[in-house]
């Protein structure tokens, strides 16, 4: 668990990313969506939540979540 | 995922974990903005997880565990969280709005743990007000039925709450009008159903206005120091003592004999 992120950090995160992809000029985006695996860990407290960090799952990984989010211009 | 520790919590407190996290993305987002100077733009509009988990239904509580890496057979948890608009945000404002008077939850002291705080707060209980009101009605036990608290030690914290306390004594001099002297009171359960029972040092003062958090005392002349003490009900007191002698009105001081105990504390 050491090392994952908070799910709101990531999420900033992915936001700050997504953002970033959708400012091209002469287009303008009012929705972005995105649908992302993540691993979720949580023993109480703070909840955290990381896209998985190797493609390929092994013995040692659990069944990834999947985490579907919308960002709208406001 | 985490498949270390295998005890269950509750799904509430997960939906909560999921609330603060998206509040803090949000955060996060509009202070990098303003420190870039720059208008926001986006916002997170709604937001699904499909959480793996191993779910357990124990003392009426869906509690749960996110899946391990040995667990193939997990449940999984649809949660569906929507942004609400401002208006829908001060709807429900209000139904918590407290006013300035109100003490925070947190007053109770060491009777209740942080644990017990945030399950009374999800259930809406935020300050000491609501939970005497709710108390009052009949209510501490629903409360200690949704919040899993024992209805005894919330009792407790309800006892400790609704202790009296005297803060301060100031003097209200009313020269101009020629009005006599008063004594004003500050603190807090300083009244229950009728006007409580003042003494200074051993003897009855005046009550001429009382409240909750306010007395106003109207003090003879040798009143103006000693030990006061506030029962708003019987074997329920609060004592403060106090010298305020060097205001005593002129005319009072003419009229009659001042003396007190002095201040010991």
């Amino acid at each position: 668990m050491t090392g994952r992120r908070s799910m709101g950090a990531m999420l900033a995160e992915i936001a700050d990313g997504a953002m970033a992809a959708a400012a091209t000029p002469g287009l303008r985006t009012t929705r972005i969506e995105m649908t992302l695996p993540v691993d979720i860990a949580w023993i109480g407290g703070p909840l955290f939540a990381e896209l998985p960090k190797s493609v390929t799952r092994t013995a040692f990984d659990g069944p990834p979540s999947r985490m579907h989010v919308v960002w709208e211009a406001m | 995922m985490s498949g270390v520790n295998n005890a269950t919590l509750p799904l509430e407190h997960f939906i909560q974990a999921v609330q603060t996290q998206l509040d803090n993305a949000q955060t996060a987002m509009a202070v990098k903005a303003r420190n870039l100077n720059l208008p926001l733009t986006f916002a997170i509009k709604d937001i699904t997880l499909d959480l793996r988990a191993q779910v357990e239904f124990t003392a009426g509580e869906i509690r749960i565990r996110p899946a391990g890496a040995t667990d193939t057979q997990a449940s999984l948890f649809h949660l569906v969280f929507t942004a609400i608009t401002r208006p829908m945000i001060e709807e429900n404002a209000i139904a918590f709005a407290e006013s300035p008077q109100d003490r925070p939850i947190d007053e109770l002291g060491d009777e209740l743990t942080d644990e017990d705080r945030r399950k009374l707060e999800w259930v809406g209980v935020r300050t000491v007000g609501k939970l005497q009101e709710l108390s009052a009605q009949g209510g501490d036990r629903t409360v200690g039925r949704v919040t899993s608290l024992p209805v005894d030690r919330l009792r407790r914290a309800l006892e400790r709450a609704s202790a009296p306390l005297v803060e301060h004594v100031v003097p209200v001099l009313n020269g101009a009008n020629g009005d006599p002297p008063l004594l004003r009171v500050r603190g807090r359960n300083l009244m229950r159903a009728g006007p409580p029972r003042v003494m200074l040092g051993g003897e009855p003062i005046a009550v001429v206005k009382a409240s909750a958090d306010e007395l106003m005392l109207a003090p003879a002349p040798h009143q103006w120091a000693g030990e006061l003490s506030v029962e708003p009900a019987p074997m329920v007191a609060a004592a403060m003592a106090f010298d305020l002698r060097p205001f005593v009105p002129a005319a009072a001081a003419v009229n009659g004999t001042i003396s007190g105990t002095g201040v010991t504390s």
